[in-house]
Formats: structure tokens, C-alpha cells, sequence
């Protein structure tokens, strides 16, 4: 049986919309959903644009940015576990 | 007929240069073609600001297997000696990526890099997902060193 790939997925919600979190009470999704907050300003700290994944190495240094608006979650999934399967840097 | 004009035209061009090309060989004698590569390693690495790193360059197809170090980019991208030891800024440069060049010093065209990479800046958010088994807590990329992680940036609106 192969090991269960170390991958965390996460989202970070645009600060200004905050307000349209309510979905999240349906129970849909068990990611984590961080809300950014103008303080941190997240989105601009790390030059984030909508629908893109910023994929980190281990050692919490960029290793790519996946425009999942144009892309697939096979595509996504397929680039994941070939980053997963590098190892070690 | 104006695809077949152009497509003749496009044609004649390709012979005249083949023609001058064939011209400029027989006029001038052969120099030696350099199979020259250039590898460096390691050729990604992940390190922190403000410290060093050694890398190395692998040189084959030339007798003199020296190199010219050099970092890619202007200001905030750190320095390598021309013994390649790198070292990092003191602040994140952006993109938090600089390349590192091991050019030949027996075939300059032929040249090597390493990618530097930086880690992303530190935050703290709240995670607000009733779903998630981390909700009301505050997640930090640090959370994740160690893991590969995906962050997707999400708009709930």
C-alpha cells in the first residue's frame, strides 16, 4: 500500500470578503479557510491572484503557482504529488 | 491564392538563406564547435535569508573547467564568490527566487544556474471553517514547514 502523500491544502479568503463566509456553515468543506485580515494582507504579501495555488516546498519556499481558474483538479492533483515525490530538497 | 503566394514567398526566403548560409561557410574556414555544458548543484535549494550556500559547477567538453560566478538581477538578490558560496540577502527579495550562474570560462555562452529560493512570508490567520479540525485557530505557513502545502486563494464572494 502506498504512503498517504504529505500534502496540506489550505485556502486564503480575500480580506474584503469576509462577509460571504456563510457557506462555510453548510459543513461542505473541511480545509482550512483563512480569513485575511488587512493587517496581514496576505494577498499582497505573497502577490496572490484569484484561483491560483501557491504550492510551498518543505522548507516553506515557493516551488510553483498553479492557475487553477484555467487549470483541473487532475492537473492540480497531478502537479501536487510530483512536487510530494521529490522529497527532500 | 494569397496563401500559396505567401507560402512560395516564405519558401524563397528559406533558400536565400540557406544559399547565404552556404556562402558563409565555404568563405571562411571551419572554427571548432564547443560541446561545451555547464551543470550546477545542488540546482534548487530552499534557505533561509542571511545565509550561505556552497555550490558547485560541473563543467565537461573543455579542458579548462573554471567558471565565472554571477547572481541574476539588480539590488536586494544577495552575492556568490568566484568560489560559488552564496549568500542571501538580509530581506526578501521578490520573487522570494534568485538564479545563480556558473558561466564556462572556456565557452562563455555555455552556462549553468542554481535556483535560490526563499520562504514565503510569515503570517497568522484565523481559520474560520467550522468544517476544519483547525477551525478558530490561528494557521501559519511555519504550521506546514516539513509538509508540502497548497494554498489556494480563494474569494467567498
Amino acid at each position: 500500500m502506498n504512503p498517504r502523500p504529505d500534502i496540506q491544502i489550505l485556502a486564503i479568503n480575500r480580506a474584503s470578503s469576509a462577509v460571504f463566509n456563510d457557506f462555510l456553515e453548510e459543513g461542505e468543506y473541511s480545509i482550512p479557510w483563512l480569513q485575511d485580515v488587512t493587517a496581514e494582507s496576505v494577498w499582497t504579501q505573497w502577490s496572490g491572484v484569484q484561483n491560483d495555488v501557491i504550492i510551498l516546498d518543505r522548507k516553506g519556499g515557493r516551488r510553483a503557482v498553479y492557475d487553477y481558474y484555467h487549470g483541473t483538479t487532475y492537473g492540480l492533483r497531478s502537479l501536487l504529488l510530483s512536487i510530494e515525490a521529490e522529497g527532500e530538497e | 491564392m494569397e496563401a500559396q503566394i505567401g507560402k512560395s514567398a516564405r519558401w524563397g526566403w528559406v533558400a536565400a538563406a540557406l544559399f547565404v548560409l552556404a556562402g558563409c561557410e565555404e568563405s571562411h574556414s571551419p572554427s571548432p564547435v564547443l560541446n561545451v555544458t555547464v551543470s550546477v548543484s545542488p540546482d534548487r535549494s530552499t534557505i533561509e535569508l542571511g545565509d550561505s550556500l556552497q555550490l558547485a559547477a560541473h563543467v565537461t567538453g573543455a579542458t579548462d573547467t573554471t567558471v565565472t560566478w554571477s547572481v541574476v538581477g539588480d539590488g536586494n538578490v544577495g552575492t556568490v564568490t568566484q568560489d560559488g558560496l552564496y549568500r542571501a540577502p538580509l530581506s526578501l527579495p521578490w520573487p522570494p527566487i534568485v538564479a545563480v550562474t556558473a558561466s564556462s570560462n572556456a565557452a562563455p555562452r555555455a552556462t549553468g544556474t542554481g535556483e535560490v529560493v526563499f520562504p514565503m512570508p510569515d503570517f497568522a490567520l484565523e481559520d474560520v471553517n467550522p468544517g476544519s479540525a483547525a477551525y478558530g485557530s490561528l494557521i501559519s505557513p511555519l504550521d506546514y514547514r516539513g509538509s508540502v502545502s497548497a494554498w489556494y486563494f480563494g474569494n467567498a464572494g
